[in-house]
């Protein structure tokens, strides 16, 4: 296997994660998007630690760092979907609209 | 191998911020009543407990401290003590708006977490590091903003912040990513080794990460035309924590810039600083421009820091101009200075903001009208803060923006220095809308006084002292700044 | 120890028996596939409707709910507070993936590391008195 195909998936993965972060109407699959891309991300890394010129180990370490924050960083994007949703009784991207300009 | 000597040299006061933090949330989830009130006391302390250890790191001998991921040199530190005063500041501010803003008393231990994360990003020598201490403040911020659980506006300010911080995050990290390997390495200075002091063997994916960092990066600071979502979350925030993210979030990101771009790419400067140049004329240009149309004074304020961020970038821009370490370290000395600056004026409008805007019960520039009478005090402070945003002489305001005009000059990049000024004068204008209504004829005559308590003149009064100082005697800091090692 | 035995005598076999043996295993493999998924859909949607008499009702094509009367939509939200419940899981989960890489190396790390470790725990630990003190544990 070459370096290519992987660098491949992570394009496809971050592209598919920024188009739905920036147009889908959910929230929770706008969340979902940015995951994607993080983990797009996570692909590069671990690739590019197994195809190194030198393989070593800092790319992985630096994906299981990056898995704990997207975790945190989806548990406090949820809470606040929740305290969103409990005020406005809605998840759509088209309610977050109480201020303009 | 690692000792605790080492960590402790190298990361002293965010090891107290992160102790002091827990010690606060510790405090704060086992007691009950009134005896919260104290929660963010222990958060005053520990910053001050970490203020003297920041600054005995200054002048610190480089390689006895260093540890491989973070750098103890002056860059980091002074960027720490930067961020320390202003948190201090900003935590002052918070207690004293506590009766008025309810505020959760998470919010004590959370902004020390999200400081130890600020902290690390402007010292650290490694990518995992970075993007850690970048997400620790990010993430801690989003819970921040919207700590007003009941309040639609704090609720949405958050989500969107969520949303379009984590796809900044999202996007820095993949260009990180290609950082790795193209370097094989995650650590700094083997990443500038492979590089060469060009683009190493593959350029073409070095250019997309630099491309990628720098958007990620831009939205981080909300320069234009990454800025639109600046507005919402600084309107809908707390007022403390607005002041947070205008001024320890925008400069702890700065921080970052710095380090990953001038460390990594700073033989080939000159070809990605002219596009932070015209990113740096953009950014005035639309900020200023966005906050003449404002009613509300939060919304003005937060046009006005999107234009601050610009005049921030053009000492980055400046450092393209020549090899000289000495052109470098003067941009870089002028751009701290204006950080302080920007730190001590910007947390005292917000506060004085807030008291006036708690007194008439709207963020609209009315709250302000006929301050004169009801609180000449108040209505000074406004004014000197927002002369010193506009940058009138005898103000810190004046002196930052001069030095990074003389840098912007003396990089030849006179067209930076033209905006500078054109936009001032702009962002003049509307200040002065503020001044008009707060020294203008009154029309009716019950205007509510002003309640303020002793605690909030003295967030007021320490602002104040800042700005007068670096505006009249700005030459201790400057001889501080210019005898400084910025990178070891 | 037998069991291990014949395992490895397979494994063998099928390492150096040859390419036939070594593509008959996966043959017998496909046959089960073919077997797995024809089963199935022959009983179920081939021979049954010919078997079966066709006499349609409206309790027979009701949804199945254990004999009860089904009420109101399949798709109920579920109630708030499992996302709470879901929310402590993952952040606990996730974190526990610092601890492996710690545990292989335990070693080489040594005190440092075992130090630096119970600190990490200890945190976590601190967290989750938190939520129980703020009642996140608490069905109410």
């Amino acid at each position: 296997m070459a370096l290519q195909p992987f660098l491949a998936l992570g394009v496809i993965l971050f592209g598919i994660g920024l188009y739905g972060a920036l147009t889908k109407r959910n929230l929770i699959i706008v969340l979902i998007s940015i995951e994607m891309m993080l983990n797009a991300s996570n692909i590069n890394l671990i690739a590019f630690s197994h195809f190194a010129v030198t393989p070593n180990a800092n790319g992985q370490v630096f994906a299981l760092f990056n898995i704990a924050i997207a975790a945190a960083e989806v548990a406090v994007g949820l809470a606040i979907l929740l305290a969103f949703f409990r005020l406005r009784n809605s998840a759509d991207v088209r309610d977050v609209n109480t201020m303009k300009w | 191998m690692l000792t605790f000597t080492q960590v402790w040299n190298a990361l002293g006061p965010e090891i107290v911020l992160a102790i002091g933090g827990f010690v606060a949330m510790v405090y704060e989830f086992m007691v009950t009543g009134r005896a919260k009130q104290a929660t963010p006391w222990i958060a005053v302390l520990s910053v001050l407990t970490a203020i003297p250890l920041a600054w005995s790191k200054l002048h610190a001998p480089l390689a006895t401290y260093s540890i491989a991921v973070i750098a103890v040199d002056d860059f980091g530190t002074i960027f720490s003590l930067f961020i320390l005063v202003s948190v201090l500041l900003v935590l002052l501010f918070a207690i004293a708006s506590q009766a008025r803003l309810k505020l959760a008393f998470e919010y004590a231990y959370l902004v020390l977490f999200a400081t130890v994360g600020a902290m690390v990003i402007c010292s650290a020598l490694d990518l995992v590091t970075l993007y850690v201490g970048l997400e620790l403040l990010s993430i801690t911020t989003y819970v921040l903003v919207a700590l007003h659980r009941k309040n639609v506006k704090s609720s949405e300010a958050g989500l969107k912040y969520l949303i379009i911080g984590s796809i900044a995050s999202a996007i820095i990290l993949y260009g990180l990513s290609f950082l790795y390997g193209v370097a094989g390495s995650t650590g700094l200075s083997r990443i500038a080794t492979a590089l060469q002091g060009g683009y190493g063997s593959e350029p073409g994916l070095v250019y997309l990460s630099i491309a990628l960092i720098l958007v990620g990066i831009f939205v981080k600071i909300s320069a234009a035309p990454f800025h639109l979502w600046t507005a919402d979350v600084y309107e809908g925030a707390p007022t403390p924590i607005t002041a947070y993210l205008a001024v320890v979030s925008k400069g702890a990101v700065l921080g970052f810039l710095f380090r990953v771009i001038v460390w990594l790419f700073g033989a080939k400067l000159g070809e990605w600083f002219g596009l932070v140049g015209w990113i740096a004329i953009i950014t005035m240009v639309i900020g200023n421009l966005g906050a003449l149309s404002q009613r509300n004074i939060k919304r003005l304020l937060a046009y006005s820091s999107i234009g601050q961020a610009g005049y921030l970038l053009i000492p980055f821009s400046s450092l393209s101009s020549s090899t000289l370490a000495s052109v470098m370290w003067q941009n870089l000395s002028s751009t701290v200075f204006y950080l302080f600056a920007y730190s001590f004026m910007t947390i005292g409008a917000f506060a004085v903001f807030s008291v006036v805007a708690d007194a008439s019960g709207s963020e609209d520039v009315h709250a302000f009208t006929g301050l004169s009478k009801r609180s000449p005090w108040l209505a000074g402070m406004m004014t000197l803060f927002l002369l010193s945003l506009s940058g009138l002489p005898l103000t810190a305001g004046f002196f930052g923006k001069f030095s990074i005009f003389l840098g912007a000059l003396g990089a030849g990049q006179i067209w930076l220095g033209v905006v500078l000024f054109a936009t001032s004068a702009i962002a003049f204008y509307y200040y002065f809308g503020i001044i008009r209504a707060m020294y203008g004829r009154t029309q009716e005559g019950d205007t509510p006084p002003v309640r303020s308590s002793p605690m909030q003149h003295v967030v007021v009064a320490l602002c104040a002292i800042g700005t007068l100082w670096l505006g009249i005697f700005p030459g201790p800091v400057t001889d501080l700044l210019s005898n400084l090692h910025w990178f070891g | 120890m037998a069991e291990e035995s014949y395992l490895a005598r397979f494994l063998d076999t099928c390492r150096y028996g040859g390419i036939r043996l070594y593509a008959n295993a996966f043959i017998f493999l496909l046959v089960f596939l073919v077997l797995a998924i024809a089963l199935p859909i022959g009983a179920l949607a081939v021979l049954g409707p010919l078997l079966r008499p066709s006499k349609p009702s409206k309790a027979k094509n009701a949804t199945y709910e254990s004999g009860l009367e089904p009420i109101g939509d399949a798709r109920s939200r579920y109630n708030v507070r499992y996302y709470l419940f879901a929310l402590m899981f993952v952040i606990f989960d996730v974190e526990i993936i610092f601890l492996y890489p710690w545990a292989v190396s335990y070693h080489t790390l040594g005190v440092f590391g075992y130090v630096e470790m119970m600190i990490f725990v200890v945190l976590l630990l601190i967290g989750l008195m938190y939520a129980w003190r703020k009642k996140v544990l608490e069905w109410m």
